[in-house]
């Protein structure tokens, strides 16, 4: 049965619940780098970073913008409590890119540490918005081949795409 | 006794301060059903967050230094106190503010810094002659997590600081439409102590854990947003209490009312009729008179 390759994924953010469905793979941007995540999945609980979570289910990928958090992942369940986390047609596109230019220029005549800082974490945010609307141009293709081959239980791919 | 006319608009005076009332009941019915929602979202990760930290508490090694736990002597007292910022609500700002004051009263000799969060809260300390050292006023149906997150900076800041050694929060806990419990929980220090070991073992999770990317990062990060959601949920429980009380207040409010009106009609009608007896009588012994 296919059931069995499959997992509960529950994606909550303080205002709502915003996705809570079940999916074969999923992979989180942690601090540490890329982690995927497949059914039967040793009790891990990670933290994210600003970024782009994919839900593979099938031959399906859906892409999420996730502004940090922490995924509990056990008993087959992964469950991503984000600060903030947004849909692609959620995002307003057009006023993103003008808040990434503003952020670029301001940062330039940022005096301290701490406005660099929070600047930068504004900027951030803005790049995973672009990143997570411009699906499926960057990334995507292979995606449901790593699921298509995922029915021994406790597979877990980790890759560290990201680095650093 | 009053004058038929006086009477008179008594009657339509009550019935527009009725009519009022009436309005002021159905929006507040309105704004509980969108706060109860709010809070059926946010109820389940709070419990998550909770249940996160508790599995943590088991798995520490207590020679590591975790942020956030040390138990310093107490010489400042932080205390944040959600209120609202309107009135028309009943008991519920006073009763938050009372159990608030009480448990600062409680602790006298150690000098209290005040967070209202709230108008009315903020009067309240204020009247009392309390050190109120910040103040937000934010209309708590429109709480974003924002408002959260910049209090819980704050707090954790304090803490950090050495401005308090001590950051208690005091809210209202929403049991029912009609039961709100005020509730004094300790944000700061998190209480590192295992005491709750069988409650998290049931759980069977605690031990075979593995933490992304470590304990100690995971540790770190966690912290800050199990203070985040913490904050976030008690201002919403808060808002769901107030609407709550403003609900109810108003429907006895207008029952109120409803009653007045019929004592006044009742005392208006028995005037009109005795006015008409005495006429009649008058009429009578007028044309007795005449014959």
């Amino acid at each position: 049965m296919a059931v069995a390759n499959k997992f509960r994924l529950r994606v909550t953010t303080p205002d709502n619940v915003k996705y809570d469905e079940d999916a074969q793979m999923v992979i989180l941007r942690c601090i540490s780098g890329d982690m995927g995540v497949m059914a039967h999945h040793e009790p891990t609980l990670a933290i994210l970073d600003y970024g782009v979570l994919r839900i593979i289910d099938g031959d399906e990928e859906r892409r999420m913008a996730v502004f940090g958090g922490i995924a509990q992942i056990g008993n087959n369940v992964v469950t991503i409590l984000a600060s903030d986390a947004q849909w692609p047609e959620d995002i307003d596109i057009a006023s993103v890119e003008a808040e990434r230019e503003r952020m670029s220029l301001r940062m330039k005549d940022d005096a301290d540490d701490l406005a660099i800082a929070r600047d930068q974490i504004l900027m951030r945010r803005t790049l995973v918005q672009i990143e997570v609307s411009s699906f499926p141009l960057i990334g995507g293709s292979g995606a449901h081949t790593i699921a298509a081959d995922g029915d021994k239980s406790g597979a877990a791919e980790q890759d560290e795409s990201k680095g650093g | 006794m009053a004058s038929m006319k006086a009477i008179k608009k008594r009657i339509v005076s009550v019935n527009s301060t009725k009519k009022i009332m009436k309005a002021m009941n159905l929006v507040a019915a309105s704004k509980l059903q969108k706060a109860k929602a709010r809070l059926d979202d946010i109820r389940p990760m709070s419990a998550d967050i909770k249940k996160i930290i508790d599995s943590i508490k088991n798995s520490i090694d207590y020679e590591m230094e975790i942020p956030f736990t040390e138990e310093r002597e107490v010489k400042n007292i932080a205390y944040i106190v959600l209120s609202s910022d309107r009135g028309l609500c009943g008991s519920y700002n006073a009763t938050v503010s009372k159990e608030a004051y009480a448990f600062v009263e409680s602790n006298r000799d150690k000098p209290e810094k005040i967070i209202a969060v709230g108008a009315k809260g903020h009067d309240y300390f204020r009247r009392r002659g309390k050190n109120i050292v910040h103040r937000y006023d934010t209309a708590s149906e429109a709480t974003s997590y924002t408002d959260a997150m910049a209090l819980a900076t704050l707090v954790a800041d304090m803490y950090k600081t050495g401005q308090a050694d001590e950051v208690y929060l005091v809210y209202t806990h929403f049991e029912s439409v009609l039961a709100h419990i005020p509730n004094i929980v300790r944000l700061l220090p998190l209480k590192m102590s295992a005491d709750n070991i069988s409650e998290s073992d049931a759980s069977g999770t605690s031990a075979i854990m593995s933490y992304d990317p470590d304990i100690e990062t995971f540790i770190k990060h966690a912290i800050p947003m199990y203070l985040n959601i913490t904050i976030y949920s008690a201002m919403i429980e808060s808002s769901v209490c107030e609407q709550a009380s403003r609900m109810t207040s108003m429907d006895s409010a207008t029952r109120n009312a409803t009653e007045i009106i019929d004592e006044l009609t009742l005392d208006y009608n028995r005037k009109r009729q005795s006015m008409i007896t005495q006429e009649i009588t008058e009429i009578v012994s007028g044309a007795n008179a005449l014959q």
